[in-house]
């Protein structure tokens, strides 16, 4: 009975530092690292490709990431791509990588609000870039329209966050007609 | 009877031919009247491609610096990019970043110049003088049509649907719904067409303190009066650009056109 109650203890204190120390999986594999993408495809090419699009795979939107931030994706498949935009920061490496599936809203907000060091609210500074408050600082920003963090980006969408990123980075604010009015 | 008879027949006669006729052939879209004039690439950044709709294989070749572009040309541009149309000496078109755009019409006729494009996505800077002559430029969207003889304006079509900031002298809108309002400098709409007085509080940030999402009835009223539920507030203090662009939609544009100096006045305050 003693035993017991030393095994529960001492397995509600791992579980207590493992909840305040932010214990962390290791990095996940990536699933589809070999997918490529049309080579050699100029960025006004790619824009046109994925606006069209229902959803965006995260093939699609790691590189119009690394086009909003280089200018150029010379990556040889998703793999290359992803490990790339973890290098930077952008990604963490404990998101579930996997070339087919769809990007999510609150992934893509923590893309663009890492890719265009955006200063957060008092809560965003206190927690970091984690999805719920990147997705609610680039709502709060009007880099995105106001929605859930969990489903899907469309293309029309991708590319409308894509362009007022990059008007940010160049001209340091959205044109007033490109925000999302609501 | 013999009476309704007779005007059965006659009538059946004369619907004959009538119903027999072949349809006649759907008429040819008219060809704008007056002559085909070029626009001109002033200049070229970043990714930029075009494609001639009319040619016998249409493919995309790189915009630069000197083109001229026939009607039904498509434009579209990348990321970290901008082109630069020049509309003879009326005004100019600038395509931002990640923006596709036809030109549907260019056409001379006297003095009178007439311009129409097609957004498809992005954003389009339009400037149109009047100094040298009349025009008529009208800029379509999948949603909405502005038109515009002289004046400034960013114009946007992004999921959200149509954006207008107008800049300079009015500009007149008309949605899919035939609604027509004309909008004036400093004012901004949706596809809609939502008045600005209307639109300016919803632009306001009014969900910091959301955490489980508002209805919409709680969004306009948090924007009419700044409050609602939340530990702290849900309105942000807003910085001196906001609240002066703000202050000028609520105010400067209730003037008359011809009361320039007090906007100049109340700009400075």
């Amino acid at each position: 009975m003693r035993h017991t109650q030393r095994v529960s203890t001492w397995a509600a204190a791992a579980a207590l530092i493992c909840a305040l120390s932010g214990c962390r999986q290791g990095p996940r594999p990536i699933a589809g690292a070999d997918s490529p993408l049309p080579g050699g495809e100029a960025s006004a090419e790619f824009i046109d490709r994925v606006e069209g699009q229902v959803n965006v795979n995260q093939n699609d939107a790691f590189r119009g990431v690394l086009l909003l931030l280089e200018s150029k994706d010379e990556s040889k498949g998703f793999g290359e791509r992803a490990r790339k935009l973890i290098d930077r920061g952008i990604v963490p490496d404990t998101w579930e990588l996997d070339a087919l599936k769809p990007i999510r809203r609150e992934q893509l907000a923590c893309m663009i609000c890492k890719g265009v060091k955006a200063e957060g609210g008092v809560w965003h500074s206190l927690y970091g870039h984690t999805l719920r408050y990147c997705l609610q600082e680039m709502q709060h920003q009007g880099f995105i329209v106001q929605g859930l963090g969990n489903t899907p980006v469309s293309g029309s969408e991708f590319v409308a966050v894509l362009a007022r990123a990059d008007a940010y980075l160049q001209q340091g604010e959205i044109p007033e007609a490109l925000k999302p009015k609501q | 009877m013999r009476n309704m008879l007779w005007i059965v027949i006659v009538a059946a006669a004369l619907s004959g031919p009538l119903t027999a006729q072949d349809k006649p052939p759907a008429a040819a879209p008219a060809a704008p009247a007056g002559q085909a004039f070029k626009a001109t690439v002033a200049s070229v950044s970043g990714s930029a491609q075009k494609m001639l709709t009319t040619a016998k294989e249409p493919k995309w070749e790189p915009v630069k610096a000197g083109d001229q572009l026939d009607e039904m040309t498509v434009i579209r541009t990348g990321l970290r990019s901008k082109v630069v149309l020049k509309l003879a000496d009326r005004g100019e078109f600038t395509l931002d970043s990640a923006t596709k755009m036809g030109i549907a019409e260019l056409r001379k006729s006297g003095q009178q110049v007439s311009a129409a494009v097609g957004l498809k996505y992005g954003m389009v800077r339009a400037s149109v003088e009047s100094a040298r002559g009349p025009n008529d430029v009208r800029i379509a969207t999948p949603t909405a049509t502005l038109a515009v003889r002289h004046s400034k304006a960013n114009v946007a079509f992004a999921e959200f649907g149509m954006g207008l900031h107008v800049q300079q002298s009015p500009w007149r809108a008309t949605n899919n719904v035939s609604l027509v309002r004309t909008f004036y400098p400093g004012q901004v709409t949706n596809d809609n067409l939502t008045p600005w007085n209307t639109l300016a509080p919803l632009l306001r940030a009014i969900y910091f303190g959301d955490h489980r999402g508002l209805t919409p009835s709680e969004r306009q009223f948090l924007a009419n009066f700044g409050e609602g539920r939340g530990q702290f507030r849900f309105l942000r203090e807003l910085n001196r650009r906001e609240f002066d662009s703000l202050q000028s939609l609520y105010y400067i544009n209730d003037l008359p056109p011809c009361c320039s100096w007090i906007r100049g006045i109340i700009r400075r305050r």
